[in-house]
């Protein structure tokens, strides 16, 4: 049950049984959560960061491309990217790759509208990188109630 | 032939020795000598001397004739012409003499002319019997008892016994046992001097091999008109029949062949109007009892009339066409027909089209489904575009909304409105991402509760039923936990409320239900049964037994035809079955109740595919 790609799956999961992360749990409780949000329609992505910051528990900053997004993770690194994945330049499975090459802890969401994701998804995990995938549109309860949720 | 009786008149002396015939000639005249001597004629004094003339003559030959009649004058003219023992005489004497020679000349030439018709006769008979003895077709006689007399080499070589072996048998040993009754049936018209042409039958050899023999057999006369006996001649046509029989075989064959193709020839005679099928076309059949043209024309689909006119116009102007044209069956049903014809005059000059008809409606039903399919798939591929190109601005919107909810200074109606906006674009978020596939979400089957799934499906046409008033009475059993594909059998669940909605009219009852159960037809299986009852128009039994058919669709403006069929297939790739019960009487809330049922394990691998069941 190590897939987290496999969407409804993590549900079902009891809590617990991390990577030995109590110490980092402890520290996050106190401090928000930093997330960096990247697509490439600003609308979107503007809206996700104002929802996160709203909610009081997060700390979440907008970007457009991939460009702007690894600058601001080698500036300082988010605990949480999520991202488009098809766009113009990088696409976001490669930005998450290189997210993860600066901050291999990092929990990456890739949100998208596009069946064909799925595959792309699937080939990063089978080069051994664990990313979750969530549907685009997802309703911003939706989107809080799983961020909330301890990555498996 | 016939049996000998030994008579003076058949003994012939013809052919021996020339002093046995003058010697016999001699002892006739002495013989004819001696009675006159005993007995003397005085009246005809030469009719001792007549007969013996006609006895050598008849006997021993012309020759021996003459010199009966020689020595029997010069006897005569010795012995009994007045003077006696003298050869000189008068006039009426020698007038006598000269009678007497004359008469006996007559006799010796009547008996010669005899005699060589007797020994033609004979040639001829010699030749017969030579001809039967070698002629291709066996020969025998048999008395009228069947006892065989005579056999010839053709019947040895046919039957395989020798003459020896058979001559004196009775013919009934040559009947196979279920034949011998007919023996005695051949023998019996014989007697009444019938004759019996061309009877076909079979008969044993010697070593027991059955052949198919044709039986000519003539009563043989005497010569006073009574049956003495039967000639048979027996043919074989074993060859004849066993060629009968690869021809009988091979047109089978080529009726069973056209008949797998749905291929028929037909002829169709264009004076008289009669079409004559070579073979039967199973869809055609009983459709033109009286075979004609007229009939035939009168079933075309009326779509195809002026195109098959057009195409018999070709046929008497280019002598051959081809048409693809449909029949119209009394239920109503469509035959597509491929028609090849060519015209031809038969030996009276008449006018006639041949040709071949080919039953192709399956082809062209495949061919309808596979044009649908395709165009379904394209529509599906367009609305996966679309859908992707909603969802950006689906997520925005709904962010949007969802920011500007949290604004307080709204009043009531308006944080209402802003609620629905809300609801209805998750109720669009919900349908790209049906439409995307997302719902294939997973490879392999996870834990679904049957009835939350309902729950969600109900969600999805909360609206439709709320336009309708219809009422839904739900009754789920909690933990109603089986191992599936959700988005699946949520497919499933959608196609079934979606049916319920459609076929109730304003105000109807909906009743849904889902609880633990186990598989009627395999009691074994424990899981889920789902039923979603409706009180709609029902579905007649006709309908019923091809609903889970593709393409199948009693909605003709709306339905594809291919929502239940695949909801059998989702259904059966689970391991589980799918059924329907409706009646279109009366029977509040629920006439039509579909039933699915979904194992708690997925069995469908190890246990092979179960079919779908229906109840009418």
């Amino acid at each position: 049950m190590s897939s987290a790609l496999v969407l409804g799956k993590e549900y079902a999961l009891p809590p617990g049984s991390g990577l030995g992360k109590s110490a980092n749990d402890t520290a996050s409780q106190k401090r928000k959560r930093t997330v960096l949000i990247l697509d490439d329609e600003p609308l979107i992505a503007d809206t996700l960061a104002e929802i996160l910051n709203d909610s009081g528990d997060f700390e979440a900053v907008a970007v457009y491309d991939g460009a702007s997004a690894l600058q601001h993770v080698r500036s300082g690194a988010p605990d949480i990217l999520i991202t488009d994945v098809v766009m113009p330049e990088m696409n976001g499975i490669e930005v998450a790759k290189a997210v993860r090459s600066i901050r291999p802890k990092t929990r990456v969401v890739l949100l998208s509208g596009q069946a064909q994701t799925r595959d792309l998804v699937e080939e990063a995990r089978h080069e051994g990188h664990s990313f979750e995938l969530w549907a685009k549109p997802i309703h911003p309860d939706d989107l809080l109630e799983r961020l909330k949720q301890k990555q498996v | 032939m016939l049996p000998s009786r030994t008579s003076l008149s058949q003994l012939d002396l013809g052919r021996s020795r020339w002093y046995v015939r003058y010697g016999a000639a001699a002892a006739f005249t002495g013989l004819a000598l001696l009675l006159n001597n005993v007995r003397p004629a005085q009246s005809l004094p030469f009719l001792f001397f007549f007969a013996a003339v006609a006895l050598s003559a008849r006997i021993c030959g012309f020759g021996a004739a003459l010199f009966t009649t020689l020595l029997s004058a010069a006897a005569s003219d010795f012995f009994f012409l007045k003077p006696r023992f003298t050869f000189a005489h008068g006039h009426t004497s020698l007038l006598q003499l000269m009678l007497f020679g004359l008469v006996a000349l007559l006799i010796s030439s009547i008996a010669k002319q005899k005699s060589e018709i007797e020994k033609r006769e004979e040639e001829r008979r010699a030749q017969f019997a030579a001809a039967v003895e070698s002629s291709e077709d066996a020969f025998f006689n048999k008395s009228l008892d069947g006892t065989i007399l005579t056999w010839n080499r053709a019947a040895e070589r046919l039957y395989g016994y020798r003459p020896d072996e058979i001559i004196g048998k009775n013919v009934a040993m040559l009947a196979p046992p279920e034949r011998v009754t007919e023996i005695a049936g051949i023998l019996e018209r014989l007697r009444r001097g019938e004759r019996i042409a061309h009877f076909e039958t079979e008969r044993v050899t010697k070593n027991d091999r059955r052949v198919h023999v044709s039986l000519s057999i003539s009563p043989v006369f005497d010569e006073e008109g009574n049956i003495v006996e039967a000639a048979t001649i027996a043919r074989d046509f074993t060859e004849r029949k066993r060629a009968e029989e690869a021809l009988r075989l091979s047109e089978e064959r080529f009726r069973a062949a056209h008949a797998m193709a749905n291929v028929s020839a037909f002829d169709w005679n264009i004076e008289k109007g009669d079409v004559t099928w070579f073979t039967e076309l199973p869809a055609l059949r009983e459709l033109a009892p009286d075979g004609k043209f007229e009939t035939w024309m009168k079933l075309v689909h009326p779509d195809d009339k002026p195109k098959l006119e057009a195409a018999i116009d070709r046929l008497f102007k280019e002598g051959s066409v081809e048409i693809e044209s449909r029949v119209v069956r009394p239920d109503g049903q469509f035959i597509w027909l491929s028609t090849w014809g060519k015209l031809y005059r038969d030996e009276d000059g008449k006018s006639h089209c041949l040709g071949v008809a080919m039953d192709i409606t399956q082809r062209r039903r495949s061919e309808e489904v596979l044009r649908r399919a395709e165009k379904l798939a394209t529509a599906g591929q367009l609305g996966a575009t679309i859908a992707h190109e909603l969802n950006n601005p689906l997520e925005a919107v709904t962010n949007l909304i969802f920011l500007i909810r949290k604004n307080r200074s709204f009043d009531e109606k308006t944080r209402k409105q802003l609620e629905y906006v809300d609801q209805e674009l998750a109720r669009m978020a919900h349908m790209t991402r049906r439409t995307l596939g997302f719902y294939r979400d997973t490879s392999s089957p996870v834990h679904v509760d049957l009835a939350n799934l309902m729950e969600d499906v109900l969600a999805l046409y909360a609206r439709k039923l709320e336009t309708k008033r219809i009422v839904v009475e739900k009754e789920y059993q909690t933990h109603a936990e089986v191992a599936a594909f959700p988005g699946e059998i949520r497919k499933v669940f959608s196609n079934l409320i979606a049916n319920a909605i459609d076929a109730v009219s304003s105000g109807g009852h909906i009743t849904v239900r889902v609880r633990n159960a186990r598989d009627w037809g395999n009691p074994g299986h424990s899981g889920v049964r789902t039923t979603v009852a409706d009180s709609g128009y029902g579905i007649n039994s006709a309908d019923v037994s091809s609903i889970f058919d593709p393409f199948y669709t009693t909605k003709k403006d709306t339905g594809t035809g291919l929502g239940l069929w695949l909801s059998k297939d989702i259904v059966l790739k689970h391991g589980g079955s799918i059924s329907v019960r409706s009646s279109t009487q009366q029977r509040r809330n629920c006439r039509t109740v579909f039933s699915v049922f979904i194992p708690a394990q997925d069995t469908a691998v190890s246990e092979g595919v179960p079919q779908a069941r229906r109840m009418a």
